[in-house]
């Protein structure tokens, strides 16, 4: 009877969980800690965590000296404070001036010298806002055919066309069956000198 | 109410808004390396052209039809993706990103036809992109409108479950395969299509309790959704990615290790720079490489797993870490046809002044790095393991220009 007793229940040698087989390869404790600080001492345990991980390499660190840090990027004067600083503003943003709706807005570069009387030259870049609708005698980034021109869009009694802005160029008609169409409205250019 | 908003076979979309002769001919466009068809216009779809064909068996096809064929210009492809969805945001009350090309709106006008119509004309106006428009109570139903009205002329390009005319949506989903349903993969279809369960219809009215024993909970929140029941709401705050992975299959197969460690150390960059602009850290990488799976007898594939002894974003690190596994796994007289890296185990870098041994002037070199790549171009500093034209680089044969992205690349007009 008593035999039988030992051998049914009890603890049983090498049962449970291993040794250090935990998150922390070691035995814990349950502590008292304030609930707003759970976080931080969980992320403290984590970036000190012991793994056992099977990690194939371990790279240590090339020995550095600890490098002093400024805490605070800007210093506090203990004198008068700035009179401007109530009126600061920010700087000026040549994309501010030149843009009105970023999505819409594209950046050509302009080939030849058909536009010059119209202030651009070979070699700008023109700001086209496909967001605005053309309107007669706006400067217009158009396809005929398949190929890009900017000119001026102008209209006489059978309907609009393309002028360019130098008188070498003749006038652009759209034929019927030409495939035409405006890309989008040219709202501005620009030009490097250096 | 929901509206799922998808630019029509995006990438030759794209292709087409600078290349106006592209219009009403057959145009696809292919994967990395030139290897796949990811992209087709409506002719190519009609000429038979499947989705992820490899190219060369299309060859005949795209010869003999005179269909333009364009390497994948992903640098093009982001920006139109960010115009895009900087333009729904004004046109919605809240957005969720889905994909490169696809985003869930939410939307309150009391007309919602006319206000998807709205969407599509001011989509394609002001960002030169056709977009369909697909509106419904649920995501699974939003996304299902979408489909509709991609495939379905009839509609002009928008579908709404609850103005659209319901005799025909339902007429619709009695046609419609389940498999074209969100989150239905081929092998959930074939389970499905063996029940007797073949149509979107079949799935609506099938009893929700029962499924979700037979399969998961996935499948009960599919049938409630379909049934106007809210699961899925509109994540408009992304949760942070798990895991970063940048990997390549190489133009040329790579037998030196000089051109390994090339592009190993590429493959760092990028990742470490995806890493920096969405302010992660990480500590562990795993790093791969492996040969050609369909030209080769063996299989064969190494992996190891790399472990920091710290959180970190910094290029110098995450580097060193690399090399020194290339090192271990690389063995000599393998043609390799594919490596990349992973780096996981992320977590937010608030707390990276704290970290002394790092180095904070570490920290700063990346970024200043960074800033200096994108003022300039991607090459102007590159880790000494890199060239500018390694034997690894993508096969690209027929990229169009990065309009909008480079200076040098800039759309020209006469």
């Amino acid at each position: 009877m008593n035999n039988k007793k030992n051998q049914r229940g009890g603890a049983r040698k090498g049962a449970g969980r291993k040794k250090g087989s935990g998150l922390y390869a070691e035995s814990t404790k349950v502590v008292r800690i304030p609930t707003s600080r759970i976080g931080d001492v969980k992320s403290f345990l984590l970036s000190t965590k012991k793994t056992n991980s099977n990690v194939v390499n371990f790279i240590q660190p090339s020995v550095q000296k600890p490098f002093p840090i400024t805490l605070f990027s800007h210093k506090v004067p203990a004198g008068f404070p700035s009179p401007a600083d109530d009126h600061a503003e920010s700087q000026l943003d040549l994309n501010e001036y030149l843009i009105n709706q970023t999505e819409s807005t594209f950046f050509v570069r302009i080939k030849g010298d058909s536009m010059i009387d119209a202030g651009i030259l070979d070699n700008d870049i023109v700001i086209v806002d496909r967001s605005k609708s053309a309107a007669i005698n706006d400067i217009v980034l158009a396809s005929i055919d398949g190929e890009f021109t900017v000119k001026v869009l102008v209209k006489n009694n059978k309907g609009p066309y393309l002028m360019a802005a130098n008188k070498e160029f003749k006038p652009i008609h759209i034929e019927e069956g030409s495939q035409f169409e405006i890309w989008g409205v040219v709202t501005g250019s620009v030009r490097k000198f250096k | 109410m929901i509206a799922l908003v998808d630019v029509n076979n995006f990438y030759v979309s794209c292709e087409r808004l600078f290349n106006r002769s592209l219009e009403h001919v057959p145009v696809v466009v292919l994967s990395n390396n030139d290897g796949c068809i990811i992209s087709r216009s409506n002719e190519a779809k009609a000429l038979g052209i499947k989705m992820g064909m490899p190219f060369f068996q299309a060859q005949d096809l795209i010869k003999k039809n005179h269909v333009h064929v364009y390497s994948s210009n992903y640098p093009l492809y982001a920006d139109m993706s960010n115009r895009v969805m900087q333009l729904l945001a004004y046109l919605s009350q809240d957005q969720e990103i889905y994909s490169i090309d696809e985003s869930f709106l939410k939307i309150n006008q009391k007309n919602y036809l006319l206000h998807g119509q709205h969407i599509r004309t001011t989509v394609l106006k002001n960002v030169g992109l056709p977009v369909c428009v697909g509106i419904a109570k649920t995501k699974t139903l939003a996304k299902l409108a979408n489909y509709m009205a991609k495939k379905y002329p009839m509609f002009n390009g928008v579908v709404c479950f609850s103005e659209s005319n319901s005799k025909t949506l339902t007429k619709l989903m009695c046609e419609i395969s389940v498999g074209e349903l969100w989150g239905v993969g081929v092998r959930l279809k074939k389970r499905l299509n063996e029940l007797g369960i073949l149509t979107v219809h079949d799935l609506k009215t099938a009893n929700a309790k029962w499924m979700k024993q037979m399969f998961s909970i996935n499948i009960e929140r599919m049938i409630y959704e379909l049934n106007d029941i809210q699961c899925y709401p509109i994540e408009s705050i992304k949760p942070d990615q798990k895991q970063i992975v940048c990997s390549r299959s190489f133009g040329q197969k790579i037998n030196r290790y000089e051109d390994m460690a090339d592009a190993v150390a590429t493959f760092v960059q990028r990742a470490s720079i995806k890493l920096r602009k969405q302010r992660l850290t990480a500590k562990q990488m795993t790093l791969f490489m492996r040969n050609n799976l369909f030209s080769s007898k063996h299989r064969i594939q190494h992996v190891i797993r790399l472990q920091h002894y710290d959180y970190t974003d910094n290029h110098q690190q995450l580097l060193r870490l690399a090399m020194h596994g290339l090192e271990k796994i690389y063995h000599q007289g393998i043609d390799y046809h594919k490596a990349g890296i992973v780096l996981g185990d992320l977590r937010r870098s608030v707390n990276l002044n704290q970290d002394y041994s790092a180095g904070p002037q570490w920290h700063h070199l990346s970024n200043i790095i960074d800033a200096i790549r994108d003022k300039y171009h991607a090459n102007i500093i590159m880790s000494g393991w890199q060239s500018k034209d390694g034997k690894w680089h993508m096969k690209q044969s027929n990229k169009s220009f990065r309009f909008t992205t480079s200076w040098q690349e800039l759309l020209e007009a006469s």
